[in-house]
């Protein structure tokens, strides 16, 4: 038996060894990634914001930010939705997107929003067709997902116990084993993950951002110049790749009836607190919408979700329009930057749609 | 509570032994029967525990009575007051649903517009367990009724035999004889555990759960969702994949069951010995799910004339036996489909012994192999449509088709893998656990700690439906 408790032991404590480590090296930026968050003021914007960690700028960025007016809960595809395309210039304009946003991220968000006191008027959400899909793992905000399902009215100490409990499982969970050593390679490799130092020098004024990726104060997003001039037809050939080889969020897809519940709660939440609630399905781009459509494994999940958003908007009283086909705003082939992210132009009449109601 | 969740193992286990070990009699026997039902709520909904302790009371209660009863008639009456208690529950909570389905589609399919809607009064949650408890006490009625058992005095050890966690959820489906001297032993003894036995056969049965029948069913999991369109290669793989993981997912909780039980000094009944090793149907089901088999052959078999009629007759109690078996694994048509094709080779095989025994033993075990395999399409589909979709499927008749992908690529791996050790590897309960060498017990711990840190991904047992 000692050969198999030795062995156990010391695998599960290089398990642990691993996680921790990585846990130090996030702390160690987290400083970082704070200063850069509260240095970013109106008119200015991040460089380098692909070699950040989302999660953890949004929550320095909130506690950096005023209460804002209008606020957007989305994935990338809504992280191009500016204050101009809203008619609400920052500070009162935030959006809180991030890549491949959850209902556990939009819980987590709201969660700080909601404890820093920073309750909008108006909150716009950009509903994708994983945020539903039990294939996702959740794996972010567990503290203030955990907070806001004990009911978010006191941290309790059943609540911290069980929050640490999560965080103690965290030190044996693959996912984060993974996450852990993405973050000591690239950290052996001097290469950090979270670049907030360099990124705090590159903190420029807006239209000095040029053809580079930026993140903008008001959280939206700007694309660099390759990406966004790429032709029409490199465009079109990347989104039916994409959809045909790609769509496994959808292909994959096991409705999650979890996550509409906890999306329930979280509306019901904002609602209860005042804030007005529109919500959309964003579009794809019309080459990869035709190869969904013919795809029936895509078809039956997309029409899944949006049924079951359709009629939990209908439930709660919610606006809600569903513009899976680019075809019901109408959205070109030109207004795509890929398959499945919609040009400002694009998200403008989105948005002008979506308020008119028509 | 899953055994394969950090909960259980770091949590639930550890304190529920600690505080076993300083205990002896009547403390002990509460403690167990106590954390047993802690153990329950946490199975799915805290409201399980309620139709169990009515089992509970109800059968303590009644076979007192009946062994006090000389008058047959009145024995006969307490009998049923328990079948139908017993049964009533696992009908209203597994089959009523079923039932008020069935006569909803009927009435619809003679086009009158259904007025009742009675599916929704029987859309309940069926409480993880029911099916295996329900028989156990069954068989403890029945046996104190037909004279072959006292009836237990004791209620709090009575209660540890219906709720004693290792076996509650899943089985191994125990009998009053095999579970009730064991606690009488352990109140007077403690539990003595043994520990090497006990935490190996853990880790052996935790192991192939989460290291197999889990990455099996990521892989089969979306070849068989709807639409299903499948070639051929897909469907024999995916039938394959699914007959390997739904053995390493019942075998490995199994094994799990037995380890934790070894840890409370207490040897629960072998419910697998290497079923895809059968030489023949009738070997099959004297491997597979051990217990049930033999629940069946001595309460419903044998009720019914077993061996001793006519060979027409014993074919439909067999047939009978196998439908009945069938349904007992879930409220759906295409379970009683599983139990016919099973009666059906059962049939066949008897009626055909001679010829099949003279052929090679490969040759027995691998055409053993394919029908049981087989079968499974019945009880993985949800609709007697999917099945027939699957079976087009492997038939080559299929629609889909498709490219070489490495989801495909890594679900063959696993068959192979799978195969090679069902057919070839020893029994987990032939493992010498006690005596194993340094170099295995250090494989098996790191198959364990890859299995620790997968566990998160783990999905319920299969077996927890039933």
């Amino acid at each position: 038996m000692r050969a198999f408790t030795l062995t156990l032991g010391a695998l599960l404590a290089a398990v642990v060894a691993v996680n921790l480590a990585g846990a130090w090296n996030a702390a160690r930026d987290e400083a970082r990634v704070q200063a850069v968050a509260a240095a970013l003021g109106p008119g200015e914007a991040v460089l380098g914001y692909r070699n950040v960690d989302e999660r953890r700028f949004q929550r320095a960025r909130l506690g950096a930010i005023p209460r804002p007016q209008v606020v957007v809960f989305g994935s990338s595809r809504a992280m191009q939705i500016a204050g101009a395309l809203v008619g609400v210039a920052a500070p009162k304009f935030y959006n809180l997107g991030m890549s491949a946003a959850t209902v556990e991220d939009f819980v987590g968000l709201w969660e700080i929003l909601r404890r820093q006191d920073k309750i909008p008027e108006r909150a716009i959400f950009s509903l994708d067709p994983w945020i539903f899909n039990a294939e996702t793992e959740p794996g972010h905000w567990a503290r203030e997902v955990d907070a806001f399902t004990a009911g978010h009215s006191r941290w309790t100490i059943i609540d911290a116990a069980r929050g640490a409990w999560n965080r103690a499982k965290e030190l044996v969970s693959y996912e984060v084993l993974r996450e852990s050593a993405r973050r000591l390679r690239r950290a052996l490799r001097s290469r950090p993950v979270a670049a907030a130092g360099a990124a705090e020098a590159a903190i420029v004024a807006e239209p000095a951002v040029g053809d580079r990726q930026a993140l903008r104060a008001d959280g939206s997003l700007i694309y660099d110049g390759a990406f966004q001039h790429r032709s029409p037809l490199q465009v079109q050939e990347d989104a039916v790749h994409w959809a045909a080889t790609n769509g496994p969020n959808l292909v994959r897809f096991r409705f999650n009836p979890e996550r509409l519940r906890l999306l329930e709660a979280l509306w019901r939440d904002l609602r209860a607190r005042g804030v007005e609630i529109v919500a959309y399905i964003p579009p794809y781009h019309p080459a990869a919408w035709r190869v969904m459509a013919a795809e029936p494994r895509q078809h039956e999940a997309l029409d899944e979700m949006r049924a079951a958003i359709a009629a939990l908007a209908a439930r709660m009283k919610v606006p809600f329009r569903d513009f899976a086909d680019p075809a019901a705003i109408p959205c070109t082939a030109d207004e795509f930057f890929d398959g499945v992210h919609p040009r400002p132009s694009c998200l403008e009449k989105l948005l002008r749609r979506l308020s008119s109601g028509d | 509570m899953l055994f394969s969740s950090l909960e259980f193992l770091i949590l639930f286990l550890p304190l529920t032994l600690a505080v076993a070990l300083r205990l002896r009699g009547q403390p002990l026997l509460r403690w167990i029967a106590f954390t047993s039902v802690v153990f329950y709520a946490f199975a799915g909904h805290w409201w399980f525990i309620v139709p169990m302790l009515v089992t509970t009371v109800v059968d303590y209660w009644v076979a007192i009575v009946i062994e006090r009863t000389q008058a047959p008639a009145r024995r006969r009456a307490l009998l049923a007051i328990s079948l139908a208690g017993n049964l009533g529950l696992l009908a209203y909570f597994k089959y009523a649903g079923l039932l008020a389905r069935t006569v909803e589609a009927g009435v619809a399919a003679l086009g009158v517009p259904s007025m009742l809607h009675v599916t929704r009064w029987f859309d309940v949650i069926l409480p993880a367990g029911i099916s295996f408890y329900t028989f156990q006490t069954l068989s403890y009625i029945i046996d104190v009724w037909r004279g072959a058992a006292p009836a237990e005095r004791n209620f709090v050890r009575f209660a540890g035999f219906v709720s004693f966690f290792p076996h509650l959820v899943a089985g191994p489906l125990t009998r009053h004889h095999q579970l009730i001297p064991q606690l009488t032993r352990i109140a007077t003894t403690g539990i003595s555990p043994r520990w090497r036995a006990g935490i190996l056969l853990f880790c052996v049965g935790l192991c192939k759960k989460v290291l197999l029948a889990d990455r099996l069913g990521n892989l089969v999991d979306p070849l068989l969702a709807p639409p299903m369109e499948l070639d051929a290669l897909r469907a024999w793989l995916a039938l394959a994949g699914y007959a390997l993981q739904i053995y390493f997912d019942f075998s490995g909780y199994s094994d799990m069951a037995i380890g934790l039980g070894r840890l409370f000094g207490i040897e629960l009944p072998q419910n697998f010995n290497s079923p895809y090793k059968a030489a023949s149907p009738s070997d099959f089901w004297r491997r597979w799910h051990m217990t049930l088999s033999a629940w069946l052959r001595d309460y419903l078999y044998i009720t019914l004339g077993g061996n001793r009629c006519s060979p027409a007759r014993r074919r439909v109690n067999l047939m009978t036996t196998m439908i009945l078996g069938g349904l007992w694994h879930g409220a759906n048509w295409t379970f009683a489909a599983w139990g016919t094709w099973h009666g059906l080779m059962l049939v066949l095989h008897q009626a055909n012994a001679e010829r099949w025994e003279r052929r090679p033993v490969v040759w027995q075990r691998n055409v053993t192999f394919l029908l049981m395999t087989l079968g499974w399409v019945f009880f993985r589909a949800e609709t007697f449509g999917q099945a027939a979709h699957w079976f087009a499927a492997l038939a080559g008749l299929g629609a889909g088709g498709g490219a070489w992908t490495p989801d495909v690529a890594a679900l063959s791996a696993l068959v192979v893998l799978g195969i090679l050790i069902t057919r070839l590897a020893p029994n987990s309960l032939e493992l010498p656990l006690e005596q194993l060498p340094a170099l295995r017990q250090a494989g098996l711990a790191a198959a364990t700690a890859m299995a620790l840190v997968l566990m998160n991904y783990s999905s319920k047992f299969l077996y927890f439906q039933f």
